[in-house]
């Protein structure tokens, strides 16, 4: 007792500076747990109850190789291999400015439409 | 969540009050009957993710750019595919075993935890530098340990720790006395600066009775911290200074 009254007027020894602040720092649950006793600190100090879980099928996706939260049907990758469907929707998208085509509009491009296809008189012959 | 426990028991007969020897034992069977190890993971999972999940939480590791769910799952992941690796004494009793298991699964977090800094880093040319340590001594075990660095990402050493004689639970009786005065200092202490002293101390060495920071290591978690490898070395030199004054006058 005498020796840590000794001890402590006369400052910490530079070696035992960081041995003291890791002690600390152990103890108050601050670095990882490194033993069963910090384990019983950290019990301590952490209400597990206040945790929000995490869904287990995140890491079941995880363990399987699957990434079913990084990848949806909707989501076109910025590089690398697009398909042909969501390639043609994306060009027709940009053909109508982005716009919805209405109903008049429609009709008038397969009137067009059958009128290109049907043959005309004077091609008949050629 | 419950959904998937009991889906799990009811077809592979895993039971969520099976205790963590057996959950662990059918993970590491993972090869002839993976069914039983996912729904023996998802158990394991649900009864220990929170306490790592809290402990990364309530240390801010978000402000070092770690995802804290995502750091849990890396850590679980890791945790079924080395489940053959673990051990323990046969003679334990089931709160000895439960803190067994949590010890081991806090040395795969912090394994992770370093891999995180270590990532992105070129390993042949740090590993070779000579000023590996931090501090800048050079220490007996230095060329151990750059060994034991240059081992490949998946089989990753943990951090140089070396054990004390006396035993990691004891504490060293000369610095009994001291350690409100430390927490009262690292309290007073803006937040960049006492994150910075803290993530370091995860890095200490028993043997050399200091933080020994791997080269490349140090490099990622200056990254992290927004600053270099050097105004880390100085900044903890200066605050730990700065302790040893407080203290003199404490």
């Amino acid at each position: 007792m005498k020796n840590d009254k000794n001890q402590a007027k006369a400052g910490v020894r530079d070696e035992d500076l960081e041995a003291l602040v890791h002690q600390v720092l152990r103890a108050d649950g601050k670095v990882f747990p490194a033993s069963e006793k910090d384990i019983t600190n950290l019990e301590a100090e952490i209400d597990t109850d206040e945790v929000k879980p995490i869904d287990p099928a995140r890491l079941l996706a995880r363990v399987r190789g699957e990434k079913a939260e990084e990848s949806s049907d909707k989501v076109v990758p910025l590089f690398g291999e697009v398909p042909n469907q969501v390639q043609e929707d994306m060009l027709a998208m940009a053909a109508r400015n982005g716009g919805q085509i209405t109903e008049e509009v429609r009709r008038q491009m397969e009137q067009d439409r059958a009128n290109a296809e049907k043959p005309h008189d004077g091609q008949k012959h050629q | 969540m419950s959904s998937l426990t009991s889906s799990a028991e009811g077809q592979v007969g895993v039971k969520a009050e099976e205790d963590d020897l057996s959950l662990i034992l059918r993970m590491a069977d993972k090869d002839s009957d993976w069914a039983g190890a996912e729904a023996a993971l998802v158990i394991f999972f649900n009864r220990h993710h929170r306490l790592l999940k809290g402990f990364a939480e309530r240390n801010n590791y978000r402000s070092l750019g770690f995802d804290p769910e995502n750091f849990v799952l890396r850590t679980f992941h890791k945790a079924f595919e080395r489940a053959g690796t673990f051990d323990a004494p046969a003679d334990l009793s089931p709160e000895q075993f439960q803190r067994k298991v949590r010890t081991w699964l806090f040395e795969i977090a912090k394994n992770e935890f370093l891999m995180e800094f270590r990532k992105g880093l070129n390993k042949s040319e740090e590993t070779r530098d000579p000023s590996f340590l931090l501090p800048p001594e050079p220490l007996d075990q230095e060329e151990t340990d750059e060994g034991k660095l240059a081992a490949d990402d998946n089989q990753a050493p943990l951090p140089p720790t070396q054990m004390p004689a006396f035993g990691v639970d004891e504490e060293e009786p000369a610095l009994t006395g001291k350690a409100a005065a430390v927490r009262t200092f690292l309290e007073g202490l803006p937040e960049g600066d006492r994150q910075m002293l803290e993530t370091s101390m995860n890095f200490y060495d028993y043997k050399a009775k200091k933080a020994v920071i791997p080269k490349d290591i140090l490099r990622g978690l200056a990254n992290a911290l927004a600053t270099t490898p050097e105004g880390i070395k100085q900044k903890r030199k200066r605050l730990l200074q700065k302790l040893k004054e407080y203290l003199e006058k404490a």
